[in-house]
């Protein structure tokens, strides 16, 4: 089977904001509970890997890529090993997001 | 309104090139060529990425450069001074989940001089320093264990004191500005003020200043190529 694909631009927003929704438009949490929470289940339910493309935004505050993967966990949306065999992050415009993404996982803890 | 212009040639240009003399009616009489730069301004009270693309696209009007990509830490810069701004700027914890109110400023000025868009972001809040010595006991351990205002600043700027929240996955933003500035030279020079210490986050120098500056100033600069 294919792996479930989100594109950040395409479905969510272009112009990803800050961490929290009160902070302003396009927060990583609304990323996290509209868009990839769902996704990762669908995955999940699959049993296919989880593919997020980074780029074709405006760029990102480390806040929001925070918030969206590092609060998979805290949240309890996700295991940590899951999330980490099951995520593929893509980004060929700035490559160092990916390694941050990866961080921000494994650095969070449960809630 | 009026005002008289600066003296020394350069200033002099700059005020010329910057586009103030659109607001302001100069008290001297000299006639000065058209204006070569271009500087624009945004305010607001939230983390607004629109605002951020505003500005950043309004540079790249008048900058190309070879890197295209590196406009993407333009933006980060910006998207993280303001959520610095949002959520500490009133002194609060942020972890309250409100905004603290206080408005952030931010402008560019592309210089034809120089080939280059020079960024400030301003707010008139608390500054970083008097928002981490409101802290739990953990950086208040931190914060004696360092004798300048300085070498507070260059422990956040490195990630070794985390945000004013507490909380160990929040305070990433000044880390990832000086990531920016200092390791992947996305931008020529990056300079922050706060409180009484200037840092001169590129070339790692900091320093205490005379004066308290209520607020945080972060002030980058980006060399490319101008565009005719």
């Amino acid at each position: 089977m294919e792996a479930v694909r989100i594109s950040v631009s395409n479905d969510f927003s272009p112009r990803p904001g800050g961490r929290f929704p009160w902070e302003g438009p396009n927060s990583g949490e609304e990323f996290r509970e509209k868009v990839l929470v769902h996704r990762y289940r669908e995955a999940r339910q699959a049993n296919v890997d989880l593919v997020v493309d980074l780029d074709d935004t405006s760029g990102y505050a480390s806040s929001f890529l925070e918030e969206a993967f590092g609060g998979m966990i805290r949240k309890r949306y996700a295991e940590k090993d899951d999330l980490l065999a099951r995520l593929t992050i893509l980004s060929g415009a700035q490559p160092k997001w990916v390694q941050r993404v990866e961080r921000y996982i494994r650095q969070a803890e449960p809630e | 309104m009026r005002a008289s212009r600066p003296k020394n040639p350069e200033p002099r240009r700059i005020w010329n090139d910057s586009g103030l003399t659109d607001i302001f009616q100069s008290t001297d009489s000299e006639e000065l060529p058209e204006p070569r730069g271009k500087i624009i301004m945004r305010s607001m009270v939230e983390t607004n990425p629109e605002a951020a693309l505003f500005l950043r696209e309004f540079a790249q009007q008048y900058v190309t450069l070879e890197n295209e990509t590196e406009w993407l830490s333009i933006q980060t810069i910006l998207l993280e001074g303001m959520a610095n701004t949002v959520n500490h700027a009133d002194g609060s914890s942020g972890e309250e989940r409100h905004q603290s109110g206080e408005p952030w400023y931010a402008a560019v000025y592309c210089d034809e001089v120089t080939s280059s868009a020079k960024f400030t972001f301003l707010d008139t809040g608390v500054g970083i320093l008097q928002s981490l010595r409101k802290k739990p006991p953990l950086r208040d351990r931190l914060l004696m264990s360092t004798t300048s205002s300085h070498g507070v600043l260059r422990k956040v700027l490195e990630g070794e004191i985390t945000s004013s929240t507490g909380l160990k996955h929040r305070g990433e933003g000044l880390p990832e500005i000086r990531t920016i500035a200092a390791f992947d030279g996305e931008v020529d020079r990056l300079v922050i003020v706060t409180n009484d210490v200037f840092a001169d986050v590129t070339a790692t120098q900091f320093s205490t200043l005379p004066v308290d500056f209520h607020g945080t100033v972060i002030y980058w600069e980006k060399i490319g190529r101008w565009k005719p």
